[in-house]
């Protein structure tokens, strides 16, 4: 009785209703469509950093990480065959290699810009990294020759391609200055800014020729089998390779990891704000109703309906225009949502322009599934309108009947 | 036939070791002329990058090698701008923000006041044969003065420049054209120095210009408009408070 009187009662002021369903619903559209953005930039960047960058774990000579920013070669692992050896033999562990990076200028005889220098072992790199599918343009490198990968975007600095040369001036170990000649034999393109917009990839033989390095490397990066295991693994490795330094990828990403953080608190920023719509909305909705529908107020309470029903009477228009409001809301959510999943949201203009801001996206971003999300979408709908239709209904509720029915 | 052979492998042998110790020679006189006790100068720094050409004046106080203090006179911009140098650190003074900074680490790579010269350039002290081996190769012409070419190849792991080219002129045993290589070999700057002028038993290049091979078309060159040598200068010139004065 009181369902199918709340349900006519909200279809009798229909622009009224409307506008409080539209508010619920679009609301609750932007934070399905902003949260699958966000998430999936999230997880497309701590993709990206390992495995464009970090791998899963990284081990490295104690005090390299204090001076990181430096890229100290002079803090480099001298011999890490025998440890590399040893993970390799790690049941959790699905790949090994080992990289060195260092600081460089590259140069085209004409303009020079500051880039990162990756040396990259050939033979296993794709153990861990994914760079050897991320050649858009020629050809993977091979061991031992003088040959480097470039960026996209570096290649598009400089307008050149594969085939073309470029110098690459750097410092040795020892800091004196090295300069090579390096044939481009592919253009990377990873969609990382870190690799696509400055960096330089060598093969490791040449990296550690050309830095008088002999056998080091500045890290030896491990891919596992069950990252969710990842603390685990690290602690055994801990007493596997005492006095060595050991991060974890998101050790090494903090800076992702707290945007990523900050970023939750803004989904949740969004959340509230479509709180304080549904709570302006419908509080206005319901209470207008109320003041409208007084005389009939007055006449259900003459016709003895008590306090409560009529409580619950307004509370469940508010739930019904909730219910209405999430289902379209989630609807449209999902709807929209298809195509920034399946193709993607394209942030090339936003990412060229602001620059290194630690997400490693520089143009298309795809969107993701946040079923937990959408549920949440759908449940604060109803419970939000449901909430805020109290107040309203406790109002209508204390009127009097006979002053009701004789206001109207 | 052998001891033909013998023979000529001894007067190489020996010719070779003749021509290392006149490179050394040459280095320990081009050593007489540059290396001063104190000096007073004024200089202009004129960068050229492309079609820009910026002039800086400046005026810079030395002790021996390894302390130099300089303040940039013009232009605004830089005016009240101060390096301060003690053996291998140096300091930089702002004056917009009150400022002293320490140049360490990365940033002695970076350019010097957007020029050709690295902060680390500007650092180099110390004497050259300690840290290279010089071997005299060739005598050769340049602008007209009869010249020694001397190579001077690291005998140590840690030299910014692991080979040097330089030519003297054989008279005034000053140094005309200096080119600096990686390691690899690869040529990465010219240095050139011209308008020798004497003072008292001294010949000093008043001109030098500095040229990085890997960008095109940018040129530093450093004109000293006034130079004295061997004055007293205070001890406390040389010290860091020296910076905020």
């Amino acid at each position: 009785m009181l369902i199918k009187l709340a349900f006519r009662n909200i279809f009798r002021n229909f622009s009224r209703t409307f506008l409080t369903f539209l508010s619920i619903a679009l609301g609750l559209m932007f934070l399905i469509i902003i949260d699958s953005m966000l998430t999936g930039i999230d997880q497309e960047s701590f993709d990206r950093i390992i495995n464009y960058e970090t791998g899963h774990i990284k081990i490295f000579d104690r005090g390299y990480r204090e001076d990181e920013e430096n890229f100290p070669l002079d803090k480099a692992i001298a011999d890490p065959a025998p440890i590399i050896k040893k993970v390799g033999e790690d049941p959790d562990v699905a790949g090994v290699t080992s990289r060195i990076n260092f600081r460089i200028m590259l140069s085209d005889g004409i303009d020079q810009y500051p880039a990162v220098g990756i040396a990259v072992n050939p033979a296993d790199d794709q153990s861990v990294f994914l760079l050897r599918q991320a050649v858009a343009k020629g050809e993977f490198l091979r061991s031992g020759e003088a040959a480097m990968l470039v960026g996209e975007g570096l290649a598009d600095d400089f307008g050149v391609d594969v085939g073309d040369y470029l110098t690459v001036l750097t410092r040795t170990k020892y800091d004196t200055y090295q300069a090579i000649d390096l044939r481009i034999k592919g253009i990377l393109k990873t969609e990382d800014p870190k690799i696509d917009w400055s960096a330089v990839v060598i093969p490791l033989g040449v990296g550690q020729d050309s830095l008088d390095m002999g056998r080091g490397v500045t890290e030896i990066d491990i891919k596992l089998k069950e990252p969710a295991r990842i603390e685990e693994f690290r602690a055994r490795l801990a007493r596997e390779v005492p006095g060595m330094e050991i991060a974890t990828w998101k050790d090494l990403a903090a800076d992702v990891v707290a945007i990523a953080k900050a970023k939750r608190g803004g989904t949740s920023f969004v959340l509230f704000s479509v709180f304080v719509i549904a709570l302006i909305g419908i509080s206005n909705t319901i209470l207008l109703a109320a003041f409208e529908r007084t005389r009939e107020i007055g006449m259900m309470a003459a016709l003895g309906m008590r306090r409560g029903q009529i409580i619950r009477l307004f509370v469940l228009e508010g739930a019904m225009i909730g219910i209405l409001g999430s289902i379209t809301g989630c609807l449209l959510g999902v709807l929209v949502n298809i195509p920034f999943v399946q193709y993607g949201f394209d942030w090339g203009f936003v990412m060229r322009d602001v620059g290194d801001i630690g997400y490693r996206v520089t143009g298309v971003s795809r969107g993701v599934w946040n079923i937990k999300m959408i549920a949440i979408a759908f449940v604060s709908g109803i419970v939000i309108s449901s909430l805020t239709s109290i107040y309203p209904a406790r109002v209508a509720s204390k009127m009097e009947p006979t002053e009701a029915l004789r206001k109207a | 036939m052998k001891k033909t052979l013998f023979t000529l492998a001894i007067a190489a042998w020996l010719a070779g070791a003749v021509l290392a110790a006149t490179g050394a020679e040459i280095i320990r006189k081009v050593d007489e002329n540059l290396i001063y006790k104190s000096a007073r100068m004024e200089a202009k720094m004129i960068i050229h990058i492309w079609s820009e050409v910026r002039t800086k004046t400046m005026r810079t106080y030395q002790k021996g090698r390894e302390s130099s203090f300089s303040v940039f006179l013009s232009p605004p911009r830089d005016q009240g701008v101060k390096y301060l140098k003690l053996k291998d650190n140096m300091w930089i003074y702002l004056p917009d923000v009150d400022k002293t900074i320490k140049i360490a680490g990365h940033m002695l790579r970076q350019s010097m006041m957007g020029s050709d010269l690295s902060y680390e350039d500007a650092l180099e002290s110390g004497d050259l044969l300690d840290k290279y081996t010089a071997t005299l190769v060739s005598e050769e012409v340049v602008k007209q003065r009869p010249c020694f070419v001397v190579d001077l190849t690291a005998r140590v792991k840690e030299i910014t420049y692991y080979r040097r080219l330089v030519w003297v002129d054989k008279e005034l045993f000053v140094p005309v054209r200096e080119e600096l290589f990686a390691m690899s070999g690869k040529k990465l700057k010219v240095m050139t120095l011209g308008n020798v002028q004497k003072y008292g038993s001294r010949y000093y290049p008043l001109y030098m210009s500095m040229r990085n091979l890997l960008r095109q078309n940018t040129l530093t060159e450093l004109i000293i408009t006034k130079a004295e040598f061997d004055l007293s200068l205070p001890a406390e010139m040389f010290t860091q408070s020296s910076l905020t004065k």
